[in-house]
């Protein structure tokens, strides 16, 4: 499923940015090629890439970037639930915003990093750890966007429902929500970029799993071409993500920006 | 017979630092079953906190509200009330059609399609035939407070409460919803009741006028217009009867109810 992404073909305009790239790429062959840069860790572009096309063809990579992304969504996903649902309750109840308030406050600048070494012991290695990882990079951004967002709700649109005797929790999923989705949203882009970073982080320090452990597994390997390669691999899957996400956002929230209420 | 009654009502909001301030003070009506109703004041004297009050919206700090003489206490299912600012009561994720469709489409044995053709239905009512795709966001505020109003009447509502709904469009487009409303009214036998700054509008559509008084509001008076059904939105605005109450009531206002200047 993954392979599909990162040899999805990009439609490229020439712009005098994307040259940039393609000099730094050119600058990279050549001082490898010519011994600018004489070291064994420093292989041309073509040999990294070709190592890349090897391994992509023979379905390596395409596994790992796969389980990289499956433990990322799945955690994306418990934490965007976690959020929202934290959000509600903070936006239902002052008491209980009062009460849980400064305590994710306390947590929120814990950078995610630190808490793999404490959670691999309670939750291990694998998969749970490092789902529960990208749960955490995403509840936060996803509860401050929910509980911005519940501000925004126009009283009018939950009066409106309630003068046609629509019932509470009917008016929850069919005005409140969408009314939030918009900041749900904008804050499920930043945990999105955040959750590749952590997950690929917690497969680098614990466990044998995903691009993360390969990317750690080559370097003590030496073998710098698959080492890079798999950097090249994360570059674009993180640009891919991104771009990905914006069009799905313009497709679920076309009316927010319609209404100009972006900004 | 009474179809809605507001006896004694009064109501106080809580005030930074002090006493609460009543905005409401004893204040009773009660609305015949089929007539329009307007209530007249000046802004900021207690028009919207009436009709809230009225539609089950707000609770009063005293007095009682009944509708079909039950007790009011959260929305009755007769009355809908029609906000003032009708593009924030729009879902703008939501089709024309479908904003209609949401307010029946929660009740019992309500198929999509039924409750869309029910939208479409209305939306025809209003002369939004063909809209019903559109978003709320690409309409005119004129059209906008169309499909608030198709969306009340797919409701059904014996009472139709109307907060200043034609306060926010220009005065062309006012006269044409006039005339729609007038119309409806006609129609489908409802009870409106419509509350208002605008005397003209008042005194034009009306069977009684209720003059509200400066906060605490009360009812000053009660007008029967005593003006000719089926009756014309503009054309009545030409009888020596319509003059003669607007500028009774205008009086009224200027001296008594209305602002300090
Ligand atoms: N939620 C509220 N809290 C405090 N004061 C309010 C609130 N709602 C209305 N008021 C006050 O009550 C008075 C009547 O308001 P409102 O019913 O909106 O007037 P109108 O609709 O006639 O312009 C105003 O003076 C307003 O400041
Ligand atoms: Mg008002």
């Amino acid at each position: 499923m993954a392979g599909g992404t990162i040899a999805a073909p990009q439609r490229f305009r020439p712009t005098s940015g994307l040259l940039l790239v393609l000099g730094l790429f050119l600058l990279w062959e050549v001082s490898a090629r010519t011994g600018m840069v004489d070291s064994p860790n420093w292989p041309p572009l073509s040999r990294v890439l070709a190592a890349l096309a090897r391994d992509t063809a023979s379905g390596e990579i395409p596994l790992l970037v796969g389980s990289t992304l499956m433990r990322m969504f799945m955690g994306l996903a418990a934490g965007t639930v976690a959020g929202v649902a934290l959000g509600l309750l903070f936006g239902a109840s002052r008491f209980a915003a009062r009460v849980l308030g400064p305590t994710v406050e306390l947590l929120r600048p814990i950078p995610i990093p630190a808490i793999i070494p404490p959670l691999v012991l309670f939750l291990g290695l694998d998969n749970t750890m490092k789902i529960t990882i990208a749960a955490i990079t995403a509840f936060f951004p996803v509860l401050t966007n929910t509980v911005q967002g519940l501000r925004a709700v126009e009283a009018d649109q939950i009066a409106m429902a309630r003068t046609f005797g629509v019932p509470p929790w009917r008016r929850l999923f069919r005005v409140t929500l969408p009314a939030i989705l918009p900041y749900v949203m904008a804050g499920l882009r930043v945990a999105l970029a955040l959750a590749l970073v952590t997950t690929v982080v917690a497969e680098m320090i614990a466990g044998e799993q995903g691009v993360g452990h390969y990317l750690v597994l080559m370097q003590f390997a030496g073998r710098a071409e698959e080492m890079y390669g798999a950097v090249l691999v994360l570059a674009v899957l993180g640009y891919a993500l991104n771009r990905g996400f914006l069009a799905f956002e313009r497709h679920m929230i076309g009316w927010f920006f319609a209404t100009g209420r972006d900004g | 017979m009474a179809i809605l009654e507001l006896e004694a009502v009064e109501k106080s909001f809580p005030a930074r630092g002090g006493p609460p301030t009543l905005a409401m003070d004893k204040l009773s009506i009660s609305v015949r079953e089929g007539e329009f109703l307007s209530i007249l004041g000046p802004s900021g004297c207690g028009k919207s906190t009436l009709l809230q009050i009225a539609a089950g919206l707000m609770e009063p700090s005293g007095g009682t509200v009944r509708v079909a003489g039950r007790p009011v206490n959260g929305p009755p299912p007769e009355a809908v009330y029609v906000f003032q600012q009708y593009g924030r009561s729009l879902l703008p994720w939501r089709s024309v059609r479908d904003n209609v469709a949401f307010a029946v489409e929660h009740r019992p044995g309500m198929s999509r399609a039924k409750s869309r053709a029910v939208a479409d239905a209305q939306l025809e009512a209003v002369g939004l035939t063909g809209f019903g795709d559109h978003y709320p966001w690409q309409l005119s505020g004129g059209m906008q407070q169309r499909v608030a109003l198709a969306r009340a009447l797919a409701a059904e509502p014996k009472i139709l409460l109307m907060d200043e709904p034609f306060s926010a469009v220009d005065a062309l487009t006012r006269l044409d919803l006039h005339r729609l409303m007038l119309e409806l009214w006609e129609k489908r036998g409802l009870t409106v009741v419509l509350v208002t700054h605008d005397v003209e509008e008042a005194v034009a559509l009306s069977d009684r006028v209720a003059l509200l008084t400066k906060r605490p509001s009360t009812i000053a008076r009660v007008v029967e217009t005593g003006l000719p059904r089926p009756r014309d939105a503009v054309e009545v605005r030409e009888t020596p009867r319509f003059l003669e109450l607007r500028h009774e009531l205008l009086e009224v206002l200027l001296t008594r109810g209305g602002h300090a200047a």
